[in-house]
Formats: C-alpha cells, sequence, structure tokens
C-alpha cells in the first residue's frame, strides 16, 4: 500500500484531546509510506503544528456549518493533496460524513463510518432500547428539553445524576439547582436535547472496537481507566482480558452491523453488574494504547477499505499502560500566520 | 465476575493485578505466600503450615494472620 494519501481529523490535542494524534501515530508505526493531512477547526490546535505527525494541516469549517460548505472546503482539500482515505474523529462531523460518503466515494475517497441509522442508534437517548437488544444495562436515562422536563427527570433518578449533553461532557449533580446550571450550560454549548441518567456507582471501563463495511469485528481492546480528567476523559488507562466486555462488543456489532471506529463506555458497579454508559461511534482520543497493545485499529480500517481485508487476531497485551502528559512546543507566529491567513500550513 | 484470586497475576515483588478487572494490589511477604497458597488449596491447616515454616512463627501467630487476611480479601471480592 504505497502513496496513501490519508486525511483525520480530531487533532486537537489539548486537555480534552480527540483521537486524530493517536490515529496517525498508529498508522506511522504501521507504515511510512503514507502522506497525513491533518484536518482542524481552530488554528490553534496542536495538530497542525506537530510536523512529525502530519504532512499537511487545514483548517475546516466548523461542523455546525452547512453541509454544502464543509463539503466544499472538504473537496478543495481532498482535490488539493489526492486523499484516498477519511478518518473523522469527532461526533458532531460525522453527519456530514454520512450525507456525503457516496459522493466521496464517488471521487474514490474511502470511509469507514456508521450509517445514519447507525449512528443513531448510538445516541444517548435510544441506548437504552439498544442496551436491551444486545443484552447490557443501561442506567435509566432521560431526554429533556426545559427545564420542567429536567425537574421530572430529576425526581426520578434521585441525586446524584449525570448531566450530560448531547454529543460531549458530562456533569455530577447533586442538587436541583447543580442539575440547572449544568442543563444551561450544555445546552448553551452542544444544543438540545440534554440527557439526565441515574448514577451508578463502580468503576469506568472502556472498549475500543472497530467493525467493517458489513459490522465484520475487525478487533476490539477493553482498558479500565485508572485516571479521569475533570471531565471524565482518560489520563491514564491499563488495558485488560475481559471477555465479558468482549462480547458486548460482538453483540453490538452483531445487532446493527456498525461499521467504523467506536468505544462503547461501561461501569462495573459496586455489586459487580455491568452497565453500558455510552457508546461514541468514533475512535476515542486513547485509540494509540490499543495500537500499542497489538491491536492496531487506525491501520486495520486501512487495511480494510484499501484490501477488504476482515480476518485479524485478537491478541493483545494485558496490563499495558498508556499515560498521557503535558508537553510544549515552540513556533513562530509566521507559523500561525499561515494557518490563519492560508487556512493551511505551509 | 466470578472467583477473581485464580486469575490474579502475582509478582514476587508483592504486587498483584487482576486482568479482568485491572485493578492491582500490593500485599507483603506473609499476604503473598497466603495467596499463592490459596490458590492451591482451601485447607487452612496447610496453608497455616506454610507460614509457619516459612516465616517461623506459632501457629497462633499464622492463624491469627490468615484469619485476618482472608477477611480483607473477602472484603475486597477477590474470595467468597
Amino acid at each position: 500500500m504505497k502513496n496513501i494519501t490519508y486525511a483525520v481529523s480530531g487533532i486537537n490535542s489539548v486537555d480534552n484531546p480527540g483521537a486524530g494524534i493517536g490515529i496517525i501515530r498508529s498508522i506511522q508505526e504501521a507504515t511510512k509510506d503514507f502522506t497525513c493531512i491533518g484536518l482542524a477547526y481552530d488554528a490553534m490546535d496542536p495538530g497542525l503544528y506537530l510536523e512529525q505527525y502530519v504532512d499537511r494541516g487545514y483548517l475546516l469549517p466548523y461542523p455546525s456549518s452547512s453541509c454544502d460548505k464543509y463539503l466544499k472546503r472538504l473537496l478543495y482539500i481532498c482535490e488539493e493533496n489526492d486523499v484516498n482515505i477519511i478518518i473523522p474523529a469527532f461526533d458532531s462531523e460525522l453527519p456530514h460524513y454520512i450525507k456525503n460518503k457516496e459522493l466521496l466515494k464517488e471521487k474514490n475517497i474511502l470511509m469507514n463510518i456508521p450509517s445514519k441509522k447507525q449512528y443513531n442508534d448510538c445516541n444517548k437517548s435510544n441506548l437504552a432500547l439498544l442496551g436491551e437488544k444486545i443484552g447490557i444495562p443501561v442506567p435509566a436515562t432521560y431526554s429533556v428539553t426545559s427545564l420542567e422536563e429536567l425537574n421530572a427527570a430529576m425526581e426520578n433518578t434521585g441525586f446524584p445524576c449525570m448531566i450530560k449533553g448531547c454529543f460531549y461532557e458530562a456533569y455530577k449533580a447533586h442538587s436541583f439547582h447543580e442539575g440547572h446550571s449544568y442543563f444551561h450550560k450544555l445546552s448553551s454549548k452542544w444544543g438540545f436535547p440534554v440527557l439526565v441518567q441515574q448514577y451508578v456507582t463502580g468503576n469506568d471501563y472502556n472498549l475500543i472496537g472497530l467493525g467493517g463495511e458489513n459490522g465484520e469485528f475487525l478487533g476490539a481492546v477493553a482498558a479500565k481507566k485508572l485516571l479521569l480528567t475533570q471531565q471524565g476523559k482518560i489520563w491514564t488507562a491499563v488495558t485488560i482480558d475481559n471477555p465479558e466486555m468482549v462480547d458486548i462488543c460482538h453483540r453490538f456489532l452483531e445487532e446493527t452491523k456498525f461499521s467504523g471506529g467506536f468505544e462503547l463506555e461501561f461501569r462495573l458497579s459496586d455489586t459487580e453488574e455491568l452497565y453500558l454508559l455510552e457508546i461514541n461511534p468514533r475512535f476515542p482520543a486513547w485509540v494509540y494504547l490499543a495500537s500499542a497493545a497489538g491491536v492496531n485499529l487506525p491501520y486495520r480500517y486501512v487495511q480494510n477499505l484499501l484490501e477488504g481485508k476482515t480476518d485479524f487476531d485478537n491478541e493483545y497485551a494485558v496490563g499495558r499502560m498508556l499515560i498521557r502528559y503535558t508537553g510544549e512546543m515552540i513556533k513562530e507566529i509566521t507559523d500561525f500566520e499561515n494557518i490563519v491567513i492560508k487556512g493551511a500550513t505551509l | 465476575m466470578g472467583n477473581r484470586l485464580n486469575r490474579m497475576a502475582m509478582n514476587d515483588s508483592g504486587f498483584i493485578f487482576d486482568p479482568n478487572i485491572g485493578v492491582s494490589y500490593t500485599t507483603n511477604s506473609t499476604g503473598l505466600e497466603i495467596l499463592k497458597k490459596l490458590k492451591e488449596t482451601q485447607d487452612l491447616d496447610e496453608i497455616k503450615a506454610k507460614i509457619m515454616d516459612e516465616f517461623e512463627v506459632s501457629e497462633i501467630e499464622a492463624e491469627r494472620d490468615i484469619v485476618d487476611f482472608m477477611e480483607l480479601l473477602k472484603s475486597k471480592g477477590i474470595i467468597s
């Protein structure tokens, strides 16, 4: 597989990072022959300046832009760089890619992404139904769009409860007052609905997986979250061998035929009952841990698209740790200028 | 999640890792011997004999340590 150019988003390697840099690192470790185009939404996304990972970076209009505007810019970038593959890494941008998958395919730009139905099935407000179909409990979740509904939902869940944005972010509320505050914060940032979820005490686990075009199992790795950011994102994690979680992953793929990278978020309650908390329809930021443990899902994504390969093993190292850290790089203002003025790195 | 003791990875340093749920513990040499022996047998007399022999302690001391440690293991769900 020579002379392949792939574009990847989620290169905002900040305190709440996207998966982009982990995806690129994984592919780079499998092959040096690919060219990487980084897709960013902010001129200060660190990935734009990480030349060791991103060969050329571009700014895209925000996902909230019109589909036409988004597509026009994306096609310009793809045509200028002969992009063969796109790996979207944000939930919020997926609707644009889902809508234009066939159009991009006609231009020989391939993606392994969920269908609109699969994307909706993973939606936080539809999770209980999906959980029932694949046989795993989901904490009671209420989709609310008004203070009246919010109050009713919090009365049902009791306190503490989780208040979640429709795309990202979640907060633990201990009172009606706190719940109201998070409701306003999340709705103004991510829109409606806001989700109110029963709080289950226990430990958090995540599973990263990849489904082929027809939901074939292309690999999965489970990990325990050891250290979290304030937003509940993984800062330190360790790979585990948990057949129950992998089995749920298989049932998820069988039921939905999900295509693309995904993350299942679990909580093991204090009474050792496993709950499904969320499904994210894209690779998570800790994707590199799976690759470092032996299951390189970003590279499998490419292999599956280009070669149709589906027969991958799922052997990985258990007890392998990911430890995130902060670092700084120094750049010139002219580097920033290029991105602001031209919308691209040199 | 079943009996957790059998799947525990134990290092001679006293570091113990449960690969199924990603939880780790540390213990001293006495705890480690008790755990290793518990993997082989549920016979308390056998475990007691091993601890008395290994650490040159009295039967009363060995029994007290084993019972206390087993209570701790139960409280953490490692044995039932």
